[in-house]
């Protein structure tokens, strides 16, 4: 490597990505102080994850190299959505289907303790 | 460049950085559930005390939080450029950019800490004589209890990502790594930006709830 062949300009996809993920920051903070009720925690997941798609993608070049690395990489996020999805499903659930009459008071005398 | 030879149960380089590649997003899919556990539990909290989630939410420094954000964002873009420099044989940028990424990382820290020391005169760490006013007391409770186990959590992760930015960048500054192998410097990467993914996450849950509120 010959000091006049390095190049001190970083890929041109990077920087483009870095420029995108610093205007999203500054997009949700401003917008975070805008009041717009629920959507506003709406907002602030979707910019997020736009985020992490941009640094996943690009950053970690998941656009690169073989499906099999894909796979690898959404496994986990599979995992994630499944524990998700199920415990959710519980909370989400709660009051359409309230514990049997019998077991209320059994419930209520433990908190006591 | 050192001459490098594959370890021994691989047939080639090529083979063996392929390996380290999947390698790595097999550890970090467990890093996902691992952080995973936690942003189950905020999520589950959260829709349970959404007033109380958001009033302890406006007691965090939205100023720190958005610099380190951005200090973090442009770490990951010069260590994603590092990861390009090695690829074209250049070690020795490899090393520079690592390098300035590990100060960024070591500046984030020392925000954090000021952050933390911050919140332990505003009486906000549970444990430590926590206060808060009364009628949001135990949501904020658990409010900061996920803050500060999963910021303690992503700061070690960061403590771990410099001291490996920092044996890499040694490693590359000697020409150790090149254009045929370079493993070692795309899995430290994709470690580094991985801490990045999590601070992001956490940064929608923790800084910008409750802003536009009273």
């Amino acid at each position: 490597m010959t000091a006049n062949s390095r190049s001190w300009k970083p890929p041109a996809r990077l920087g483009i990505a870095w420029i995108g993920l610093v205007l999203l920051l500054g997009s949700t903070v401003s917008l975070s102080f805008v009041p717009l009720g629920w959507e506003n925690t709406a907002i602030a997941l979707f910019i997020a994850f736009a985020k992490v798609a941009i640094v996943a993608v690009i950053f970690m070049e998941l656009d690169k190299g073989k499906a099999l690395v894909r796979i690898f990489a959404l496994a986990g996020l599979v995992w994630l959505a499944i524990m998700f999805w199920f415990v959710l499903n519980d909370y989400a659930t709660r009051s359409e289907f309230p514990p049997p009459a019998a077991a209320r008071p059994a419930l209520s005398d433990s908190s006591d303790h | 460049m050192v001459e490098m030879h594959p370890e021994m149960q691989f047939s080639d380089l090529g083979q063996q950085q392929e390996i380290a590649r999947l390698g790595i997003w097999v550890f970090l899919a467990t890093e996902i559930l691992f952080f995973g556990g936690p942003l189950l539990l905020y999520t589950v909290y959260r829709g349970a005390y959404a007033q109380g989630f958001a009033a302890a939410a406006r007691h965090t420094d939205i100023l720190i939080g958005t610099a380190n954000t951005f200090i973090l964002l442009t770490s990951s873009f010069l260590v994603a450029w590092a990861t390009e420099a090695i690829k074209k044989d250049d070690g020795r940028l490899t090393a520079l950019l690592f390098g300035a990424a590990v100060f960024l990382g070591l500046v984030f820290l020392g925000l954090k800490g000021m952050e933390y020391s911050n919140e332990y005169h505003e009486q906000l760490i549970p444990g430590f004589g926590f206060a808060f006013a009364e009628a949001e007391r135990n949501a904020a409770l658990l409010f900061f209890t996920f803050y500060f186990i999963t910021t303690i959590l992503h700061a070690i992760h960061l403590m771990i990502g410099i001291v490996l930015l920092i044996v890499i960048a040694r490693h590359a500054a000697k020409g150790r790594y090149g254009a045929g192998y370079n493993a070692p410097v795309f899995v430290s990467a994709l470690y580094w930006h991985f801490i990045d993914l999590v601070w992001i996450v956490l940064f929608a849950l923790i800084y910008l709830p409750g802003r536009s509120g009273p």
